[in-house]
């Protein structure tokens, strides 16, 4: 019986695998992972309606242009995407006449009582960030200027524009600051990592459900069943769709690091318009803040408690998807069966959302114990710091206790289901197959 | 040796099996008949231990059956029980594997098995794409493939044609030969009539007839009487101890009460002067049957 229930889990593991759909089913998740890695390059290669380079043409009518300059370079720093190019031009009239459609920007500069005004020029519309940055970099070139003038000490005024320094300390001396931003960090990446998650929940039910009612529609199942015992076909299902979600997971990790790769390869060897863009999303910088934090290794004792919740909640997903299509008698009826179960698994998804409107909320952390969702919540809010470990395990607790359930009374189900063709007195059947000793 | 004792089952408060008792020993075939609803099925998943007794008890030679004996067993559903998107040899490694069988031993008897029903060329073939009939082989080669000790066949000649039923029912009898035995279950009683020496019919779970085929039909009282020549249906009728009369293309088919008021419809064939054939023959099964599932159905 052990041969046949590894021959059972082998084939429905293989059969999974080796069907082509699963392939072109990767293919596509494959190209997908590697295109939202690197998204922005994508869309930056495509180009639309941005520039990548911003040119700023000056007519300096005050003799400022160098502090002008110098404040205008700081323009670069919220303006990422762009390189931004500073030029002393004179000639209005030419120059109107020279940024007929670009995008470049003209700023005429003249001395008035307020040290000096400028206009802003285009030839269309500016968006808000690049306005409102040139703006916010003249008015600090102004008010240098204007202190300048005001024969204020040169100390003094370096106090002044000194920017001010903030200390971050902690009545509890176990916290640090790099910890925080890492933490940050990490809640905002927990939530990112919630999605495939559900993905994998998905995979799971389907898969479960699909073997289960083809056998059963098929009445292989009279076969299947006839030579082994329907605990057996059980648990190798269970057991196939779980290696096969945790191949999956393991798949999708290895997506994320080709695109990875393809994004530190491009990197080095593209253009400056794709470095630049890619240094929006320094992975790296991510990784070091996360690091340096220590979260990571403080989370070491951490992370196997969310592996154990993963497999353990992985584990009731497909007890109940077992269970569900053994009840069954077609794929269109399971589906509508499993609904309710799908539903489930993204209330986790969006409570993570309302945790950040409400942080420490007693119904949100209650939530997150509760088997089947702990899955997608309990993690994100235990790594965003929202929930203690002692959550965290008693989540575990229940979810154990589900699949032990499931596993007592579900099987007593499932024996039941799989050779019932019938949809009448379906769950007085049931719940006599749950009552029998 | 099947033996199955005093076996009862119920589904709720539905008796589906009641007290049935039969055995079928080596190189049998064995005929289990009954309308739909009967209980056939029932006994059939009993036997392949998919549902348990409510009482009663089967085993085969000696033992209780369970997994390592379900192995020496084939079963031939009703209904078709492939995995139609699999390829031939696809689902034979599969179920052969059930039956505990390595790769190596299934390819071989199924590439004998497909070269014996004529279906070699289909071995990778998927077999949704497959006729119905050839659906039929190969769900019959799934059965074999573990030359099993027990055959259950429950229709087994669903779909074919004429010629694939011979092929079928040379098959059947090779199996018989070997030393398998088999339990037969068809609405065809010339095919049960056939192949069964025993047989039992069962009409509302209960066992209404039983025993070998050749004492049933000795003991069942009504003859036939198969006469060809002029004679009149009227006249026929009339005759001391007839039931019925049935004209058939050049035959009339004259069943008796008893085998003594033979004598009778010879008197009056004796006034005849045309008759070419008058055979004194046992009654068929199917008379048999309907006969019994009438008596309980009181028609």
């Amino acid at each position: 019986m052990e041969d046949k229930f590894k021959y059972l889990a082998k084939y429905s593991l293989f059969k999974k695998i080796k069907n082509k759909w699963f392939i072109i089913a990767n293919i596509i998740v494959l190209i997908i992972v590697i295109g939202l890695v690197n998204i922005d390059s994508i869309v930056k290669f495509f180009g639309g309606d941005f520039n990548n380079e911003l040119k700023i043409n000056v007519i300096d009518n005050t003799n400022y242009y160098n502090d002008i300059k110098t404040g205008l370079e700081g323009v670069s720093a919220y303006l990422s995407n762009s390189k931004v190019t500073i030029k002393k031009v004179d000639n209005l009239k030419k120059q109107k006449q020279k940024l007929k459609d670009t995008d470049d920007i003209l700023l005429v500069i003249n001395k008035d009582e307020n040290v000096f005004n400028a206009q802003f020029i285009t030839d269309s519309y500016v968006d808000m960030t690049k306005y409102a940055s040139i703006v916010s970099a003249l008015n600090s070139v102004k008010e240098k200027i204007a202190l300048q003038n005001s024969n204020i000490d040169k100390n003094e005024l370096s106090k002044i524009s000194k920017p001010i320094n903030i200390k971050r300390s902690y009545v509890n001396q176990e916290k640090t600051e790099k910890e925080e931003n890492s933490r940050n960090v990490l809640s905002v990446l927990s939530m990112v990592i919630v999605l495939p998650c559900f993905m994998l929940i998905v995979f799971l039910v389907q898969m479960i459900g699909a073997e289960i009612n083809e056998e059963k529609q098929t009445r292989g199942m009279e076969i299947i069943i006839g030579n082994v015992s329907a605990k057996t076909h059980f648990f190798s299902k269970i057991l196939a769709s779980n290696l096969f979600v945790l191949l999956q997971g393991g798949l999708l990790v290895l997506y994320v690091l080709v695109g990875l790769l393809i994004r530190k390869t491009s990197m080095a060897s593209s253009s400056l318009l794709v470095q630049n863009a890619s240094s929006n999303f320094d992975f790296k910088m991510i990784f070091d803040t996360l690091t340096s934090g220590g979260v990571v290794n403080k989370l070491g004792y951490v992370i196997p408690l969310i592996i154990i919740l993963l497999v353990l909640s992985f584990l009731a997903y497909s007890l109940l998807a077992g269970i569900l299509a053994s009840m069954t008698t077609n794929m269109e009826n399971y589906q509508q069966l499993q609904t309710p179960l799908m539903v489930i698994s993204v209330i986790g998804y969006y409570l993570i959302f309302l945790s950040t409107a409400f942080p420490g909320s007693l119904f949100i952390k209650i939530i997150s114990c509760v088997p089947l969702i702990s899955i997608t919540l309990a993690p994100s809010l235990l790594l965003s710091g929202e929930i203690s470990v002692n959550v965290i395990i008693i989540a575990i607790i229940l979810i154990g206790a589900l699949d032990y359930l499931l596993i007592k009374y579900g099987l007593k189900i499932y024996k039941v289901g799989i050779l019932n063709y019938s949809e009448s007195n379906l769950w007085k059947k049931m719940f006599k197959a749950v009552k029998e000793k | 040796m099947l033996k199955v004792k005093n076996v009862t089952k119920y589904y709720g408060d539905f008796k589906a099996v009641d007290n049935l008792s039969f055995s079928v020993g080596k190189g049998e075939i064995f005929g289990l008949l009954g309308v739909n609803g009967a209980g056939k099925t029932t006994t059939f998943r009993m036997i392949m231990n998919l549902i348990s007794p409510t009482s009663g008890e089967i085993t085969f030679n000696g033992k209780k059956i369970d997994y390592d004996i379900t192995d020496k067993i084939g079963f031939l559903t009703e209904e078709r029980s492939l995995l139609t998107k699999m390829t031939v040899k696809e689902q034979m490694l599969f179920y052969g594997a059930l039956k505990s069988l390595d790769e190596k031993t299934i390819l071989k008897r199924l590439d004998k098995l497909l070269e014996k029903f004529k279906i070699s060329e289909y071995k990778d073939r998927k077999i949704s794409t497959l006729s119905k009939g050839n659906q039929q082989k190969v769900q019959f080669i799934s059965a074999i493939i573990n030359e099993p000790k027990l055959l259950i066949l429950d229709e087994p000649f669903s779909g074919l044609d004429p010629i694939n039923v011979e092929l079928f029912k040379n098959i059947i009898l090779e199996l018989k030969d070997k030393g398998t035995s088999i339990i037969f279950s068809s609405h065809r009683m010339d095919h049960v009539e056939f192949f069964c020496e025993k047989l039992v019919i069962l009409v509302k779970g209960k066992c209404v007839l039983d025993g070998y085929l050749k004492d049933i039909k000795k003991n069942y009282k009504i003859k036939n009487i198969i006469i060809e020549g002029d004679v009149k249906i009227s006249d026929l009728k009339m005759i001391n101890g007839v039931i019925n009369v049935v004209k058939t293309s050049d035959q009339y088919k004259v069943s008796i009460k008893n085998e003594s008021y033979c004598k009778d419809v010879f008197e009056y064939l004796k006034t005849k002067s045309n008759i070419t054939k008058f055979v004194l023959l046992e009654p068929s099964l199917e008379e048999i049957f309907l006969a019994k599932v009438g008596e309980v159905y009181g028609r």
